[in-house]
């Protein structure tokens, strides 16, 4: 077995089968508010981030700031090669799908298996990186980028995570604008979706809901 | 001494008419609610907090079902059950944890069972392997009942004449049908053709304006799983709750998780003990307690009340409580109508979203065929595929191989999918038939954030519902055939849609295979009803909001009479 091969064999290992079973009910049915506690741990393991779910200016400065820094520009590079600038519609930049990324990973309601899963999958395309390329992905040329995508593709946990990272660029493509993505609702124009009104304002997003 | 004379445990289907109708005879009535409330400026058409994050249901590591599905065979052809949390699969068995419950969220197809329904044993004889009996009323007891909630709840329809249409007394709906979407020509169409009957669907939700509070409907497009935004929407809390909350009468607590009822020695509850929103526990004395939690954690709570008299719980005396739980058999189908094979005007019709399909079909309610024999059959209900984005992007992403698929094909797919046809759904509601294998009982490893044991569900079903269900689907398929519907597909299956749950309590006259007698009651518990679905020996062969409605009107003419 190559040593490709091998790391990708060892990142399926490296869970455990309940969380591959949990990994997958949540990609099933994106259920995933957990108990305060359980969130709270899992911020253990990325320090980077700073919980929030307010849109206020204070945050979004801090956000910026944040998404300057890695892991984020290698989601970004990811999240155009999953949904490319190609003058079909609208691309995950458009979307803002990095920024959506993050306020999803932040917030309080966030799975922590799900939040570590998809932050440790960064780790993991850098070490396939550096196996086949001696680099980082981000510094990967493009061709080479793309094919790091679909080499991990071949793996249980590196088809799972993109598809993770394609169901929230769903949701920035088409989710309604008061999320920070879909600006001006490009994404519904693009596939003729209309959308359903009253749509929420910003005191009654699901955040704010949810702490009724 | 009483605090109250009614207490009243859940706010949906069940709760909501016993709330209105003795609130408004000026009886003081509390209502304890585990969910929050949610007003009507509260719900938006927001994909993500309609149906992508636990808003309006319990987060599952809080609270969660142990789920026991079917496994295949043992060597001696026993059925092997595998039991897993909802928490673990992601398959969650709640259905709006809120103020009015579900009704919140319902689509609203509101038909009437017929007389036969009443009495499907006698009309069609046992079946083996199946729990069916004969209910202790019949539908003239329950007529009046329906004529109520039409006009209290606000029902929109036409009566048409046909073969299998119920007796009525009143002529008409009392509230003309909703605005309907062009596609309904080619379901009439293909029909005709094949002289079937095509009807209107009787549905919950206002057309016009009835006052301030409840205007009519805004034909957004999304109605299924939304709460309503203009009160168009017969839900429990906007078409009984705030009445009943401004006869004066009725106390709403919220966020009210309650554990147990608490008995005496002589088996009367005397009091609810329950969770507030402080994480305080708390009770409430009443003269009469009315449970209506929806059929599983109704059983739960039951079977959770044990007192001197209760032991095995509350009504358990027989061990019939989770017994004989339903859910809806049938399955559902689509097809696609391309705009590009039709004229530019028509094709632009196609494409709207908002107005109603409101059609469905009852031709197969009662089956006559050489297979099957005389048997019940089912409804079949028209609806565009459901408009929620994400979840239909979501479903692009696999290609024919199974395999992941992004980047420019992921996006082609994705233009194609939302941009070139309408899909039109069909689906069919048929007797989930009650069996030894569907039942509810209390898990003895796992609890929930409140330390109760949760609700562990066997779901097991009857060969006998696949038998119907696919002798449906066909006949539908035929129709969007004749309709010259693309792409048709469809299946029936065994697995039980989590928010068409009824059974586990059935009322009967024989108290050793009934929990409730025929008014409801706990046939050992003389001042507690239950009003949600679980009363039901069998469903029907359609949703069950509005029977389960029409009961909790008669319930609280009864209770009325006992208080």
């Amino acid at each position: 077995m190559d040593a490709s091969k091998t790391l990708l064999t060892n990142w399926d290992k490296s869970l455990s089968q309940a969380q591959h079973k949990t990994l997958d009910a949540n990609l099933e049915r994106r259920h995933f508010l957990h108990t305060a506690c359980k969130a709270a741990a899992g911020t253990a393991l990325i320090p980077s981030i700073a919980l929030f779910t307010a849109c206020d200016q204070k945050t979004k400065t801090q956000q910026n700031k944040q998404l300057k820094q890695e892991p984020w520009p290698t989601f970004a590079a990811v999240q155009l090669i999953l949904f490319p600038n190609d003058g079909n519609g609208p691309s995950a930049t458009d979307l803002n799908a990095n920024a959506y990324l993050h306020f999803v990973l932040s917030a309080n309601d966030t799975d922590h298996e799900e939040r570590d899963f998809i932050l440790k999958g960064i780790d993991w395309l850098n070490q396939l990186a550096n196996t086949e390329h001696k680099t980082t992905f981000i510094k990967a040329r493009p061709e080479q980028q793309e094919q790091l995508i679909h080499k991990i593709a071949i793996s249980t946990s590196g088809e799972r995570w993109l598809s993770y990272l394609l169901l929230y660029i769903f949701e920035a493509l088409l989710s309604d604008p008061v999320y920070g993505s879909n600006p001006n609702g490009i994404g519904w124009q693009w596939l003729e979706h209309q959308p359903g009104f009253p749509t929420p304002d910003k005191t009654k997003t699901y955040p704010e809901l949810l702490k009724r | 001494m009483s605090e109250f004379d009614v207490c009243i445990i859940g706010s949906g289907a069940g709760g909501g008419p016993v709330a209105y109708q003795l609130s408004q005879a000026g009886y003081e009535v509390v209502v304890l609610e585990k969910g929050p409330f949610l007003k009507q400026d509260d719900f938006y058409k927001d994909e993500l907090a309609c149906c992508r994050r636990s808003v309006y249901t319990p987060a599952l590591q809080d609270e969660f079902h142990v789920i026991e599905d079917y496994n295949g065979k043992d060597e001696q052809g026993n059925y092997k059950w595998l039991s897993e949390s909802t928490f673990d699969s992601g398959w969650d068995f709640w259905n709006g944890n809120m103020v009015g419950g579900a009704s919140n969220l319902m689509s609203g197809f509101f038909h009437r069972l017929k007389p036969e329904d009443f009495r499907l044993k006698s009309e069609f004889g046992e079946i083996k392997g199946a729990n069916v009996v004969d209910w202790p009323i019949e539908y003239n007891d329950l007529e009046p009942y329906y004529a109520r909630v039409e006009q209290i709840v606000g029902v929109s329809g036409k009566t048409i004449a046909h073969p299998n249409l119920e007796p009525r007394s009143t002529n008409d709906f009392p509230y003309p049908p909703t605005t309907e979407h062009p596609i309904t020509k080619f379901i009439d169409q293909g029909c005709e053709a094949l002289k079937l009957h095509s009807l209107p669907t009787p549905r919950a939700i206002l057309p016009t304006a009835l006052n301030k509070q409840r205007t009519g409907c805004q034909y957004s497009g999304y109605c299924g799983s939304y709460g309503c935004a203009s009160g168009a929407k017969g839900s429990s809390r906007e078409a009984l709750l705030n009445p009943a909350l401004a006869s004066g009468h009725c106390t709403i607590r919220d966020r009210a998780k309650v554990t147990r009822l608490i008995s005496d020695a002589s088996g009367k509850v005397t009091q609810a003990e329950y969770i507030d929103k402080n994480n305080h526990k708390k009770t409430v004395r009443a003269k009469i307690f009315v449970v209506a939690c929806q059929a599983v954690e109704t059983s739960r709570l039951l079977l959770s009340s044990t007192g001197p008299k209760h032991t095995q719980g509350l009504g358990n005396a027989y061990h019939q409580v989770g017994k004989n739980m339903l859910f809806s058999a049938g399955g559902s189908g689509s097809g696609e109508f391309h705009y590009d094979d039709y004229s530019p005007e028509l094709g632009q019709q196609l494409k709207i979203r908002g107005p109603f399909v409101n059609r469905y079909l009852q031709d197969w309610y009662f089956i006559n065929d050489k297979k099957l024999g005389r048997a019940k059959g089912g409804t079949v209900e028209f609806l565009l595929s459901h408009p929620n984005p994400i979840s239909r992007a979501n479903g692009v992403k696999w290609g024919d191989d199974n395999k992941l698929l992004w980047g420019s094909t992921l996006k082609q797919k994705l233009k194609s999918a939302f941009t070139q046809s309408q899909r039109l759904k069909f689906e069919i509601f048929c007797d989930w038939l009650p069996t030894d294998d569907c039942f509810v009982s209390l898990d003895t490893q796992h609890k929930d954030k409140w330390n109760s044991p949760v609700a562990k569900l066997r779901v097991g079903y009857h060969d006998h519902d696949l038998e119907i269900g696919n002798y449906i689907l066909e006949q539908s398929k035929n129709l969007f055939a004749k309709m010259k519907a693309k792409n048709i597909s469809g299946s029936v299956s065994g697995s039980p849609p989590p928010n068409l749950q009824a059974g586990g309590c059935r009322f009967g006259n024989d108290p050793s295979t009934s929990v409730l007698d025929k008014d409801c009651r706990i046939h050992d518990a003389e001042n507690v009803f239950v009003t949600d679905g679980s009363w039901m020996p069998t469903g029907g062969s359609v949703p069950y909001t509005f029977t389960i409605y029409a009961n909790a009107f008669r319930v609280a003419d009864i209770i009325k009479k006992q208080l």
